[in-house]
């Protein structure tokens, strides 16, 4: 038994796809076949045998970035779904972010909800019962926008905060400014996360407040931020 | 995703568990109720309900996946 490196998780940016099930929307990888249970942590093994997932030498694990905007511009808007994610247990740190044996979302942005479900709704199985799970959660509610319901949905779900990311701003994470405010969007994701647990009002407000920065720096309209 | 070169392993204990409990998302986290004060008299405090189900949530269930 060795004593850990971390008391409190790795969290670094992913992204995930919508998926569905009886209960409604959830994550899944666009990498991989997995989905991210509700309330519930999502462990790795590796197919290739390796004991411990996430092996040194493997590719297996959970993956996540350090910064946002290592993710390919075109995966994030094929997914539509990005995040900070914590990942605990195991975790091969890397270069540019990690594999982890556990994860579970800190904090989810969706680009366009609306546009992110008509992408689901491709004809398959999947998307047809997201739209329908998302349908009968918005007339339950007496709420017309379907977006706006896949929002508070997956929160509901998942219990984490989720935001709507401006529509033109996937490459905007790649400016400094844009940048700083992704990392103290992550950095608070972590470090507030014990004290938002415990229903901290002041830990939930002070992590909204950093993400309305980072939405206010990706807002192409609004005149650039202060150095 | 490309992650660069693994630098090192780390193991990682969060002292709270980054997974929500429960059923109730709105709902904070059920602290333990306050140990209730000996009273003199027959004035004494009730004892305090137990606060929420919440309190028994499911444990995580955990789904294996490789390279996600
Ligand atoms: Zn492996």
């Amino acid at each position: 038994m060795t004593a850990p490196d971390l008391a409190a998780p790795v969290g670094g940016w992913r992204v995930w796809r919508l998926g569905a099930d009886d209960d409604g929307p959830v994550l899944e990888s666009p990498l991989a076949a997995a989905t991210w249970p509700a309330r519930a942590a999502l462990t790795a093994v590796c197919h290739r045998g390796c004991g411990d997932a996430p092996a040194w030498g493997c590719g297996c694990g959970l993956y996540a970035l350090d910064h946002p905007h290592r993710l390919a511009t075109d995966m994030l808007w094929r997914t539509g779904i990005l995040g900070c994610t914590a990942l605990w247990g195991r975790v091969v740190e890397h270069e540019e972010g990690w594999r982890g044996e556990h994860s579970y979302p800190l904090v989810l942005f969706l680009l366009s909800p609306d546009e992110v479900l008509r992408r689901v709704a491709g004809g398959s199985l999947a998307v047809a019962s997201a739209r329908r799970a998302v349908i009968g959660a918005a007339r339950a509610r007496r709420m017309t926008g379907l977006g706006e319901t896949l929002v508070g949905a997956l929160q509901r779900r998942y219990g984490v905060p989720v935001h709507v990311l401006p529509a033109s701003s996937p490459a905007a994470f790649a400016e400094r400014e844009v940048g700083a405010l992704a990392g103290r969007v992550r950095d608070e994701s972590v470090l507030g996360l014990p004290a938002r647990r415990l229903g901290d009002r002041v830990a939930t407000a002070r992590l909204d407040r950093v993400v309305d920065r980072l939405l206010e720096g990706l807002r192409p309209d609004l005149p650039p931020l202060p150095a | 995703m490309y992650l660069g070169e693994p630098v090192r392993v780390l193991h990682v204990e969060p002292v709270v568990s980054p997974v929500p409990d429960g059923d109730f998302p709105d709902v904070a986290a059920a602290l333990p109720d306050p140990r209730p004060r000996p009273t003199p008299g027959r004035d004494a405090a009730p004892l305090p309900e137990r606060r929420r189900r919440q309190t028994r949530g499911r444990r995580p269930r955990s789904t294996p996946v490789a390279g996600a």
